[in-house]
């Protein structure tokens, strides 16, 4: 199950209160709205998940534009609670004993948030190698499925720029790729 | 805007292998298949197990509790609504004293007078008389013996100032004791020579 179960059938049901309908959207979008929380490198993609669709199910009757207008809502959500949590976190630092296992340098963050399997793995090290933007424009693209246009809304930025950003990311991609000799 | 991109693909449309393809080149087939395997990987995240959901969400998802979060009024709306009270109430307070600029004193009196019982001037009040005159400080006469009168130990007049300081232009007399260390030419109150305050021109040292 992806985001392809989300229909605008599914949409009007559960902006109708269907139960069912809310259990189909929450087992379609959050693996994706996880992963997005995950690659952002939200420290409790668990609970910031269901936060996310706390808000999006009490903002049902107000969605407009069927499936595609509740999946670039829900990212939206998304996307503003992984800024709420870095704003939080540059405000209130945390310190925590140093070792080598929780160094981030040696680590990358996104990997201790959940457990992940060796692809998942792989792809968060990957990701983690590229910058800020052109991360969150592919994973934006690739995983919640958004259209160049809905991304640029989502980010504030325009269309150009996050097609820009997409272009940069994955010639960024292909050279970390063959700078490893060719294996993720 | 049209939907598509300058290379003529459809920006609406998911990501696929046309757009792996921007980020190529002349690279070899095998990073591409790299970059393709990384890109169905990324795409899997989507297709995980979702995680638990937090017990809030568990029942909302359970049918026994309504999506709602508007339990708690967000901080700005908070901060507005005490902002906006205390606004109207600092003016209404000064329209019923009748303190505000003619306009907003006018405006505020219509509202008030149609909206609550009570009245408010719609001309401010105008200024309270000011004092053109600031208090003076009674001036004690001056005390002393009678001419030729000589107190005991001596001296003429304990306070008494000799005419030629009475100078008709010092008419402003000066309550102030620490003019009394400045120089005691022209003081209206005189006191003896030195003394750190110029009381009451009958409290010297001769009593």
């Amino acid at each position: 199950m992806g985001v392809d179960v989300v229909t605008d059938e599914l949409v009007d049901a559960a902006r109708a209160g269907d139960v069912a309908a809310l259990n189909t959207l929450y087992r379609g979008l959050a693996p994706a709205v996880h992963g997005y929380l995950c690659s952002k490198g939200v420290e409790d993609a668990d609970g910031a998940t269901s936060e996310v669709f706390l808000s999006l199910f009490d903002r049902l009757p107000r969605v407009r534009g069927g499936a595609t207008g509740l999946r670039k809502l829900t990212f939206s959500i998304a996307h503003a609670r992984m800024v709420d949590e870095h704003r939080a976190r540059k405000r209130r630092p945390i310190g925590v004993d140093w070792s080598v296992d929780t160094d981030p340098r040696q680590v990358p963050s996104a990997e201790h948030q959940a457990e992940l399997n060796d692809g998942t793995r792989r792809v968060m090290r990957m990701l983690d190698r590229l910058p800020a933007d052109q991360r969150e424009v592919l994973v934006l693209r690739i995983v919640a499925d958004l259209a160049v246009d809905q991304i640029a809304d989502i980010m504030g930025r325009s269309s150009g720029a996050v097609k820009q950003l997409q272009r940069r990311g994955m010639v960024t991609l292909r050279a970390i790729v063959e700078a490893q000799g060719v294996t993720l | 805007m049209s939907g598509y991109d300058d290379d003529g693909r459809d920006m609406t449309r998911g990501f696929d292998s046309d757009t792996i393809d921007t980020g190529g080149g002349n690279s070899g087939a095998g990073s591409g298949a790299a970059v393709a395997q990384f890109i169905d990987e990324l795409r899997g995240l989507g297709d995980q197990e979702p995680p638990a959901p937090s017990p809030e969400l568990a029942a909302v998802l359970a049918g026994t509790a309504l999506p709602s979060r508007g339990r708690r009024p967000a901080r700005g709306r908070v901060v507005a609504a005490v902002v906006a009270c205390a606004v109207l109430g600092g003016t209404g307070i000064a329209a019923a004293k009748g303190r505000l600029p003619q306009p907003a004193q006018r405006v505020v009196s219509d509202v008030v007078d149609s909206v609550t019982p009570f009245t408010v001037p719609s001309r401010p009040e105008p200024n309270p008389p000011e004092r053109t005159t600031p208090e003076q400080p009674v001036r004690r006469p001056v005390v002393g013996p009678p001419v030729g009168r000589h107190s005991d130990d001596g001296q003429v007049g304990n306070g008494a100032r000799s005419p030629e300081h009475e100078s008709p232009g010092n008419e402003a007399p000066d309550p102030a004791p620490e003019n009394s260390s400045a120089s005691g030419a022209g003081q209206p109150e005189g006191n003896d020579a030195g003394a750190p305050e110029g009381g009451g021109g009958d409290g010297g040292s001769g009593d």
